[in-house]
């Protein structure tokens, strides 16, 4: 059976050189955070000039514009804008499904955690991580810095397979910890027995921005890529446990594939209302080159 | 449509067989492969609209079954043999390879084998038979036979010295009832076949050639070898006759050397009454062999060599011993072959009771109060009763003798009895002499002679001994002993084998191939020539059902492989 990748596998100095280009920005962070590179609604002393107001008593002297004064009689001060982090929370999944089958999607999960982990640690975001199954997990607070990378590595390898995904669950539990608002990344192949519509609505109940990473692979559409879905089978979901006796025919893969079908349709649905993020990773294929697509102009703005 | 291995209704039933086979497979098939999957969220719509097969559950792949059957039906097919019936593999075909001289010059005979082979592929098993046709007419492959047992049994098999056994053959499938409504019988070599044969054959037979060889070449052979009594009528003196045969465009008769045991003889003893006719004189009867040999240089060799063992003839000494008619010694006098002794004889000749030369055979005359038969024979040996008293009889001359007239005369019947003995032993009425006129008879001198000869055990004389003809009746019952005692008994020809060594009851004789057609190169009538295996193969048929049942997989395996079949 294949396993998670080790730290070694996962912390490659070639992956992670091939991120450098790649940049990730909000289109407005919220107020109160550390300086950084992301613009804010902040105004305040930041390099980037913002607007004029009216002197108040109490503004700092330094920044009245005295060319307006001598030609207008009247006191303003310029208002700079503040940039600030963007707190990124990855949230992965690790339930039984990612560990399925060769290779796992665990392995392409992981490395997109850390490919993404690794861009908003280089322009000063913190970053969070939290991996869910049945349950929430906080494994690392969100925290700045680029030397947090490898720390951030070694508990992205540590992650090990629990039972069932819950995904809704653990959206409900993660809004429960009142996070500063940010980005969230839902890394999962979204296998949820609860199905595509709870899932939609346990999402949109969450004040991050989102940006959902969807682990797939061909077979996934195309069952008869597989090679032992045919004739009279038991199928058995590795997380529940629960068989199901079918004989395949074309019928019976027409009808997984619409089912398939509705299910991406629906977290492409709820991406486009909510104006979420959503990108498939073919576990199957190499995740840097799929990232690189992500970021094709060497920016990703969410 | 027939099937080479099995009947039309076994056919029939194993496809019915296979249907239920397949039919209940598919019912029974229910034990599912355990495939772990990451959810089967997907799959439970389509679980619940295609519900799983269950046993005696509803059927739910008719085609797909229709598809197995349909290869395993073909398969069924091709292994019954089945065999397509055209004017051709509707018609049983016989086919005779020729073993015999006729066919033994240069390669015809390898000819007559590669066309066999060549043919026997393109015919049914069932529908055709092989038959060696050497000395003996052999059956090489059965109906039914696979050809490849051919090869093998082809394996060592020469053509022989003896001419062809072609027309018994022919004669036999005349017979009512062993031939086939239709039957090509077809020759592969050169044995000629006799226009009254081929006059008489059945309506649904044909007799073909199968090789359309050219013309013989010249060819010179001894034609035949004998033996007669001497012609200056010493007892123990043969004439030898020798006669040379061959083509019309054969060259003279020379360069022929005879050879007495090995020893050339001088050329003076040769006369020579006709061109192809050669006489020696007076050869002592003491059992040589002579060899005739040709230097003739021509294609066919079998027939340059010709051997003979001489009979022997010794004088037999013979006791007299009582009382007997003056008629006995007389007749024991006029053949130079007998020798009256008082000492050592060989044989007695008496009135029962006489004499005192101790246990030594002998020809007794007794009373017919006595004796109940006019003719009681003791005989010594394994032979059955039957076949002593033929070979007895001939032996002794009796069928020569006119025991009608004997009867009349003696008012009573005239019978021959016998027995089993330590010793041989003759015993003779004494009327049958002295009242009945058996003396007077002109059989009696030939009577006493031959029954002095057979107590005293001389070999039988055969004149000459040639393959494939019968022998002469009287010296039948030699050959008859000796190798096939049954043959006799049936009252058949005894037919000899290839030229060569063979055993008789006096020994070891010598059968040479004198035959004019063989050395003739006689082709008899113009025979037509043969269609057998032209262009049609049976195998054909099987070849299409195994490829039509692998074309039929192959798109099962693309049908499956698309997830079109379970």
């Amino acid at each position: 059976m294949a396993s998670a990748p080790t730290f070694a596998e996962l912390f490659d100095p070639d992956f992670l050189a091939a991120l450098q280009p790649f940049s990730l920005h909000a289109r407005r962070v919220a107020r109160d955070g550390r300086p950084a590179e992301q613009t804010s609604r902040d105004r305040g002393f930041g390099l980037e000039f913002a607007d004029f107001k009216s002197y108040v008593p109490g503004d700092d002297l330094r920044a009245i514009d005295w060319n307006i004064y001598r030609r207008l009689g009247r006191l303003f001060v310029r208002v700079f804008e503040e940039r600030r982090d963007l707190p990124v929370y990855l949230l992965a999944d690790r339930s039984s499904s990612m560990y399925l089958e060769d290779p796992p999607r665990i392995g392409a999960g992981l490395r997109a955690a850390l490919a993404l982990a690794s861009i908003a640690l280089g322009q000063h975001d913190s970053v969070g991580l939290f991996s869910f199954s049945g349950v929430l997990n906080i494994d690392a607070r969100a925290a700045a810095g680029k030397h947090r990378l490898a720390s951030f590595a070694e508990r992205l390898a540590a992650l090990d397979e629990r039972d069932r995904t819950d995904l809704a669950g653990s959206l409900g539990e993660l809004a429960g910890h009142r996070l500063r608002r940010g980005l969230l990344v839902v890394i999962s192949d979204f296998f949820d027995p609860a199905g595509a519509e709870e899932i939609a609505q346990a999402l949109a109940l969450c004040r991050h921005r989102l940006l959902l990473v969807q682990l797939v692979r061909k077979s996934d559409a195309d069952p008869t890529l597989h090679p032992d879905l045919h004739g009279d089978i038991r199928l058995l979901d590795c997380e529940s446990g629960d068989a199901v006796d079918l004989t395949v025919t074309p019928a019976t893969l027409a009808r997984y594939r619409e089912s398939y079908r509705e299910f991406n349709e629906r977290l492409a649905t709820f991406a486009t209302d909510y104006d979420a993020g959503l990108v498939r990773i073919d576990v199957d294929e190499d995740v840097l080159d799929q990232l690189g697509a992500l970021f094709e102009t060497g920016s990703l703005v969410v | 449509m027939s099937f080479a291995n099995l009947p039309l209704l076994g056919v029939l039933a194993g496809i019915a067989g296979i249907a239920a086979l397949l039919f209940l497979l598919q019912l029974l098939r229910i034990r599912h492969v355990e495939v772990a999957v990451p959810t089967t969220l997907f799959w439970r719509a389509a679980a619940r609209e295609a519900p799983v097969r269950v046993l005696g559950g509803v059927f739910r792949h008719p085609l797909a079954y229709l598809l197995v059957l349909a290869i395993c039906a073909l398969l069924w097919l091709a292994f019954a043999g089945p065999e397509a019936h055209d004017d051709r593999t509707s018609t049983y075909r016989v086919m005779f390879l020729d073993g015999s001289a006729h066919t033994a010059a240069g390669d015809d005979f390898d000819q007559a084998a590669d066309k066999l082979k060549s043919d026997l592929a393109g015919l049914p098993d069932a529908g055709r038979e092989v038959i060696w046709g050497g000395a003996r007419n052999i059956k090489l492959l059965k109906a039914g036979e696979d050809r490849l047992l051919l090869e093998h049994r082809l394996a060592g098999l020469a053509p022989e010295a003896a001419p062809s056994a072609l027309n018994e053959q022919l004669r036999l499938f005349s017979l009512p009832g062993v031939t086939p409504e239709s039957l090509d019988f077809v020759v592969y070599g050169r044995a000629p076949a006799a226009p009254s044969v081929l006059d008489t054959l059945p309506a649904g037979m044909r007799v073909s050639r199968a090789i359309d060889y050219p013309a013989s070449g010249p060819n010179r052979g001894v034609a035949a070898l004998g033996v007669n009594p001497a012609a200056s009528g010493r007892w123990d003196r043969l004439d030898l006759l020798i006669r040379i045969g061959g083509t019309p465009d054969a060259a003279a008769a020379e360069g022929m050397t005879v050879q007495v045991d090995g020893r050339p003889l001088e050329d003076d003893r040769l006369e020579w009454p006709a061109a192809d006719m050669a006489m020696v004189r007076d050869l002592p009867a003491d059992g040589s062999m002579v060899e005739v040999r040709l230097d003739a240089g021509d294609e066919l060799a079998l027939d340059d060599v010709a051997r003979l063992a001489l009979p022997t003839r010794r004088v037999v000494r013979v006791a007299l011993a009582g009382d007997l008619d003056p008629a006995v010694e007389h007749a024991i006098e006029a053949d130079p072959g007998l020798s009256i002794v008082t000492e050592d004889p060989s044989i007695i000749l008496r009135q029962r009771g006489a004499g005192s030369f101790g246990d030594l055979p002998a020809l007794e005359f007794a009373s017919a109060a006595d004796q109940e038969t006019a003719f009681e024979i003791a005989y010594t040996g394994d032979d059955s009763a039957e076949l002593a008293l033929r070979s007895s009889i001939a032996a002794l001359g009796l069928d020569q003798i006119d025991a009608a007239g004997l009867a009349a005369e003696a008012g009573r019947p005239v019978g021959v009895q016998l027995r089993h003995a330590e010793l041989e032993r003759i015993s003779v009425w004494n009327e049958l002499l002295v009242h009945y006129n058996f003396t007077g008879s002109r059989s009696f001198p030939l009577f006493v002679s031959r029954a002095a000869r057979w107590l005293a055990g001389e070999p039988a004389w055969h004149p000459y001994l040639a393959s494939g003809r019968p022998l002469p009746r009287a010296t039948v019952w030699s050959f008859a002993t000796a190798a096939d005692p049954s043959l006799d008994a049936l009252g058949a020809d005894y037919v000899l084998g290839a030229a060569g060594t063979v055993r008789s009851s006096s020994g070891e004789a010598a059968v040479a191939l004198s035959s004019d057609t063989v050395t003739g190169r006689n082709a008899g009538p113009p025979l037509a020539m043969s269609q057998a295996g032209a262009g049609f193969a049976d195998t054909g048929i099987v070849s299409w059902l195994i490829l039509a049942a692998l074309l039929l997989l192959g798109a099962e395996w693309h049908l499956y492989q698309r997830g079109l079949m379970p």
